[in-house]
């Protein structure tokens, strides 16, 4: 790609759904399958440029790709004008990120077709909207510009919840608000102190720069941006929004929830926490590997004695993403590279298995275990890729999920065998639950009448399943690839990990074993 | 060495084959959907299952042949690696292997599998889910397959779990009942605890050896030892690959699944839960054997734990009414027999054991799905007797399994078994204690088989003549039990006894596995015990048979005496003298049920206490605490959200103003 076409593959991905929701501002408003029209048309426009940057990406390099750099406007600063730039650019932390976003986006598009019945023309504005949100926060390279697309991402899932969402829909939408406020501000000052103290704005410039800061300032900082990113992931005890807000949404705001906007918090982690401030990072990893390990646990048992499907979920993403958030803290090569891959792995099961509660529920308009059982015999097409997506968060080798919890694992237990072992119990709890819950739902006689006259899956909620499987599949039987496209960017951030580290290996173990160093985690053949 | 690509046909023919069979499965259900009697294509599916099972065990046919032709040392098929993960750092690289300890495990999963498959085309007839069930079936051996040939630890993983996913769904095949699901359910959970032990004991290999490639870490050990160093990782290594093997192989305290899993189609029960997965234990246990002869300590807790087992299990075994259940618990005994040999470093005994067991016992099981089959779904042996005259050819076959159980002398049970006690014996000090608990077992052993002969076809005919019409199976179904019923016979040529001054075919045959952790147990080759210690051994062995045998026999049935009903009789006899011996064996001794209360429930509790106790109010009542503002302001809240962007835009415009004011104050300092 030569240079000006590469300046206009970031903008076009990000700015195309916005485009395409001013479109549809202008459609009459009973013109309903135009407006879906128009958004499955252009999310598909933007999932492919979006799988053209995945195939044109350099995963060895550790710098950013395809940037885009244009002057915005000065803040005043301590030492004379901060210059604000439009600054976008892609690395292996975001690539995977920007890929799923841009591929799920038509899928959840396809989706809505039943369960969004009423102000079609309002939900697809948002839906767009939170994509180009969502897309910018990824991409963004510099701090203000970071902000303002995380602020524009969370204002549409508000109003998807709230408008669209189930019986208790505003306590959700409100609890969610709360939340996001308290996270924002959070994240706000922490903005507003580290480009004071810097001078800068710009990401790659800053990651030189917060070295120079006092290490109280630095873990200040810090703290402010773990904590409002904790929020967000969510991060044991932060969680209690989220069961709400997934089991109100309708089921898009729930795929778009669990697949992508859950992995704001865990994005930022990596880049605004372990990036920018290594040495605080270093100094808090016990804490964020112990509550990624007891969010494990905790979510399993939360989701174990839920009785509703959707909040079952739900609940079991705070068991996953307590393993993202335990392996990228581990601060090991193993640790990071398979915390980046689950949080795709963790968007693709969870999505699926929201994409067919959601299907299920606009059949039954239930979400209760005792309405179901015996729906196997029923719908055996469901059931198939219910199993399926069920084997693959409960993590069964040669799926997707397996590859990404062995690697979280292993990092983790070079770093903490402790925490390894109490994460490890994470995949009997997910067995039992996740188990226990397609027991319930597609085992067993056949108890409410209303069951028996239920119809399959059409064609085109298989089809839009389907490319969610395929990735499944692929990514657990040839993880490599995928995993290779984030190695240059984690190694980056984790030298500079490195480079802070007092010389040491921490460990249950009584001897210190041969192979083992710091961050490069073991050699294996 | 050239790689023999053609092995990966071996596990992809059967994964070809579920592919296909699942296709025709959902081909059968449209056309029954668009009418209800029709049958669809699902018929063809045990055709398209046999045959690729068929080319399969040719294929592994062709790979025993090709290493029979190389030098006992270099015996090696290998093929080019799969580069499952890499990730710079560190990197799992699959490859097939076949040697000759993967070849002997190649010939009875393929063997067996292929002789249950065509079983399975009678025992299976008319049911809806035919097609699919061969798909699951498939599915297993390929899984299994992988997981005997795999290289690397983490590609046996995959063979691993995934033999355990296909237990799960055949387990819960006829999932409509209900209880099935739940066994499933059981048997996967269950496991899963074992492979968390798996897992880390993985990790810490990866951290001894730097690699998960099986003949590296088995190559590694002796090194390791020698520098001294790490011999406690080495020890903790064992000790939870072991833990793993407890899940796969139901040992003591996770074998509690096995006997739930009957609730599966009986050649399920033979293929998965006897013959073949079961037993994956024992084969991980002897295909790392350098790393646990490295550590006797976790060999003698092996020895413990076996002898546990095989002994709750056997007793068990004496008081079950229902035939499959007798079956389950002595399975799970017969593996705890393995696991013994394991223990004394016998790791060809063990694999023997394996083998015939897998002869005897597939069999057993087969001769039992033809008993229900027959007696149209009934499996309490209470509601049998006198089958005998109604479905001969199962009758004699099943005679023949029973003999080789029991260890009726010569025959491939006694020897393989004697084989184990034998060694134990050899090995003296604590393996003492753990041979007479073998004996002990053995003789348990021969009294459930015989009491379960007995009362099956033996003794008055209990059932309601009116309603239920014994008849033998198909030809399909007894062609299968007719070979076995030849190898349970004569499998003892593979490991014929020392005394007799023959090769040892099974021993000589994978000398080259076993060398390694000889040498590092033995300092060279085990110990042996002198020819009159053996005859008497195998006398005993003899002796124990007869006696307990005839116990087991004589107290229920009267041989042939028609009219006699005294099998149920002496079960009640026996309730009623020790009721609460009785109750605790029919309930395997309480062990399931002490799980359920003592830790299943509280950990239910424990789930309802963190979901509704922890986190409805303490971490919620925190926020909610500034939710009460909220609460107020909930009327605000309501005409924001219809009110839409613009009094959004408001709260948004404000922060800006916020944050500009912050600013200027900042840069006014």
């Amino acid at each position: 790609m030569d240079g000006r076409r590469s300046e206009l593959v970031l903008t076009a991905i990000t700015f195309l759904p916005l485009v395409a929701a001013i479109l549809i501002a202008f459609t009459p408003k009973k013109a309903e399958a135009l407006q879906r029209g128009l958004a499955l048309l252009m999310s598909l426009i933007v999932a492919g440029l979006g799988i053209a940057l995945y195939i044109g990406f350099d995963g060895a390099s550790a710098a950013a790709q395809q940037v885009v750099d244009v002057a915005w406007f000065n803040l005043p600063g301590k030492n004379g004008d901060i210059p604000v730039h439009f600054k976008f650019g892609v690395d292996g932390i975001s690539i995977l990120l920007v890929t799923l976003t841009t591929v799920l986006m038509p899928v959840v598009v396809l989706s809505t077709k039943v369960h969004i019945d009423k102000r079609v023309k309002e939900f697809m504005i948002w839906l767009l909207l939170m994509e180009t949100g969502i897309l910018g926060v990824f991409l963004s390279l510099d701090l203000i510009l970071f902000y303002f697309f995380w602020e524009l991402s969370l204002i549409p899932l508000y109003f998807i919840l709230g408008i669209w969402g189930g019986e208790r829909r505003l306590y959700a939408a409100m609890k969610f608000f709360l939340y996001t406020v308290a996270g924002s501000l959070l994240m706000m000052l922490g903005v507003i102190w580290l480009v004071w103290q810097t001078g800068s704005t710009d990401l790659v410039a800053l990651m030189d720069m917060t070295s120079g800061l006092t290490a109280s300032e630095q873990t200040w900082i810090f703290a402010s941006f773990a904590l409002s990113f904790a929020i967000k992931v969510p991060v044991l005890p932060f969680h209690t929004w989220l069961a709400d807000a997934h089991t109100e949404a309708p089921t898009s705001g729930s795929v778009l929830l669990a697949g992508v906007l859950l992995k704001m918090g865990t994005y930022g982690l990596i880049r605004f926490g372990i990036g920018l401030f290594p040495a605080a990072a270093l100094a808090a990893s016990p804490v964020f590997m112990a509550l990624g390990a007891i969010g494990i646990v905790y979510g399993a048992f939360l989701a174990w004695a839920q009785t509703d499907i959707k909040r079952l979920v739900a609940c079991s993403s705070v068991s996953h993403l307590g393993f993202v958030v335990m392996g990228m803290f581990a601060l090991t090569a193993e640790g990071m590279r398979g915390s980046v891959l689950q949080m795709i792995n963790h968007g693709l099961s969870t999505g699926l298995l929201f994409l067919l509660i959601g299907m299920i529920y606009e059949r039954r308009h239930t979400r209760d275990f005792e309405q179901y059982g015996g729906i196997a015999s029923v719908m055996p097409v469901f059931a198939l890729f219910f199993v399926f997506s069920m084997l693959s968060s409960v993590g069964l080798p040669s799926l997707n999920g397996f590859v990404g919890e062995y690697l979280i694992l292993l990092g983790t237990f070079n770093a903490s065998p402790l925490w390894a072992m109490v994460g490890v119990t994470g995949i009997i709890f997910g067995a039992v639950y996740l188990l226990m819950c397609t027991r319930r739902l597609l085992f067993g006689p056949v108890t409410v009448a209303a069951n028996n006259k239920l119809e399959d899956l059409n064609g085109r909620e298989i089809s839009l399943m389907l490319p969610l499987v395929v990735l499944c599949l692929w990514i657990g039987v040839a993880p490599t690839p995928f995993i290779n496209k984030t190695a240059g960017s984690i190694d980056a951030i984790l030298e500079r990990v490195d480079a802070v580290r007092p010389t040491q290996s921490a460990g249950l173990l009584p001897a210190s074993t041969p192979t083992q160093t710091s961050s490069e985690g073991a050699e294996v053949r | 060495m050239p790689h023999s690509q053609w092995l990966w046909m071996i596990p992809a023919m059967p994964l070809l084959g579920s592919i296909l069979c699942g296709i025709l499965h959902f081909m059968t259900l449209k056309a029954r959907k668009a009418n209800a009697d029709a049958t669809g294509p699902g018929p063809l599916a045990s055709l398209v299952a046999n045959a690729a099972m068929a080319v399969s065990f040719g294929l592994s046919c062709l790979a025993i042949y090709q290493l029979t032709g190389m030098d006992s040392a270099a015996r090696l098929l290998e093929s080019a690696p799969w580069h499952w993960i890499e990730t710079g750092k560190m990197s799992v690289d699959v490859s097939m292997v076949v040697d000759p300890l993967s070849s002997l495990l190649l010939l009875v999963i393929t063997g067996i599998g292929l002789l249950i498959h065509i079983y399975s085309a009678g025992y299976m007839k008319g049911d809806p889910g035919f097609a699919k069930f061969f798909s699951y079936l498939n599915l297993f051996v390929a899984a299994m397959l992988m997981l005997v040939m795999s290289s690397s630890l983490l590609g046996l993983f995959i063979g691993w779990e995934g033999v355990g996913l296909c237990s799960y769904l055949l387990i819960g095949f006829w999932y409509h009942k209900g209880w099935p699901a739940e066994a499933g359910q059981k048997a996967f959970v269950v496991n899963r605890i074992g492979d968390a032990f798996f897992v880390i004991g993985s990790f810490l290999l990866i951290q001894l050896f730097g690699t998960l490639d099986l003949s590296e870490i088995g190559a590694g050990v002796a090194g390791l030892l020698e520098s001294g160093e790490h011999s406690t990782q080495l020890m903790l290594a064992a000790l939870l690959l072991f833990g793993g093997a407890c899940g796969k192989s139901a040992q003591m305290p996770l074998f509690v699944w096995l006997p739930d899993a009957m609730a599966g189609p009986t050649p399920v029960s033979a293929l998965i839960h006897a013959a073949t997965m079961v037993t994956s234990g024992v084969y991980l246990v002897v295909r790392l054997n350098p790393l646990f002869a490295a550590s006797p300590g976790v060999l003698l807790f092996i020895g413990v734990v076996a002898a546990a087992t095989a002994f709750i299990a056997g007793t068990s075994a004496m008081a079950q009414r229902d035939l499959k259940g007798v079956l389950a618990y002595s399975t799970v005994s017969q593996l705890g027999y393995m696991f013994l040999g394991l223990a004394a470093g016998a790791w060809s005994s063990a694999i023997f054991h394996l083998i015939t067991h897998a002869f005897f016992k597939a069999l057993l099981f087969l001769g039992a799905g033809s008993v229900i089959h027959g007696m149209h779904e009934e499996q309490d042996m209470h509601k049998m007797g006198g089958l005998r005259r109604h479905m001969p050819k199962t009758f004699i076959t099943f005679l023949a399994g029973a003999l080789a159980l029991s260890g009726f002398p010569l025959l491939s049970g006694f020897i393989s078994k004697d084989e184990i006690l034998a060694m134990n014996f050899a090995r003296g000090g604590l393996h003492y204690g753990l041979w007479a608990v073998g004996v002990a077992t053995a003789a348990i052993t021969a009294f459930y088989t015989w009491r379960m002969v007995a009362l099956t076809f033996f003794g008055e005919e209990r059932f309601d003549k009116d309603k239920v019409h014994p008849h033998e199976s198909p030809f399909s179904m007894t062609l299968p039990l007719f070979i076995l019923a030849g190898l349970a016979l004569a499998g003892g040529v593979l490991g014929i006894p020392p005394v007799f001054h023959a090769t040892h075919i099974l021993e000589h045959w994978l000398e080259p596995i076993t060398a390694p952790g000889n040498a590092i147990l033995f300092g060279g080759h085990p110990p042996h015990l002198s020819h009159a210690v053996e005859w008497a051994l195998l006398g005993l062995g003899t002796l124990i048979f007869f006696a307990f045998a005839h116990l087991g026999f004589r107290g229920l049935a009267r041989i042939g005496l028609a009219g006699s009903n005294q099998g149920p009789q002496f079960d009640e006899q026996q309730a009623a003298k020790r009721p609460g011996l009785y109750g605790k064996l029919q309930d395997a001794w309480s062990i399931d049920s002490t799980y359920t209360s003592w830790i299943v429930q509280p950990l239910k509790l424990f789930a309802f206490v963190i979901a509704v106790v922890v986190d409805q109010f303490a971490v919620d009542g925190i926020v909610n605490g500034a939710a009460k503002v909220a609460r107020q302001s909930a009327e605000r809240l309501r005409k924001l959200s219809d009110g839409g962007v613009a009094s959004y835009g408001l709260w948004m415009g404000a922060g800006a103003i916020l944050l500009a004011a912050l600013w200027m104050a900042g840069g006014a300092n």
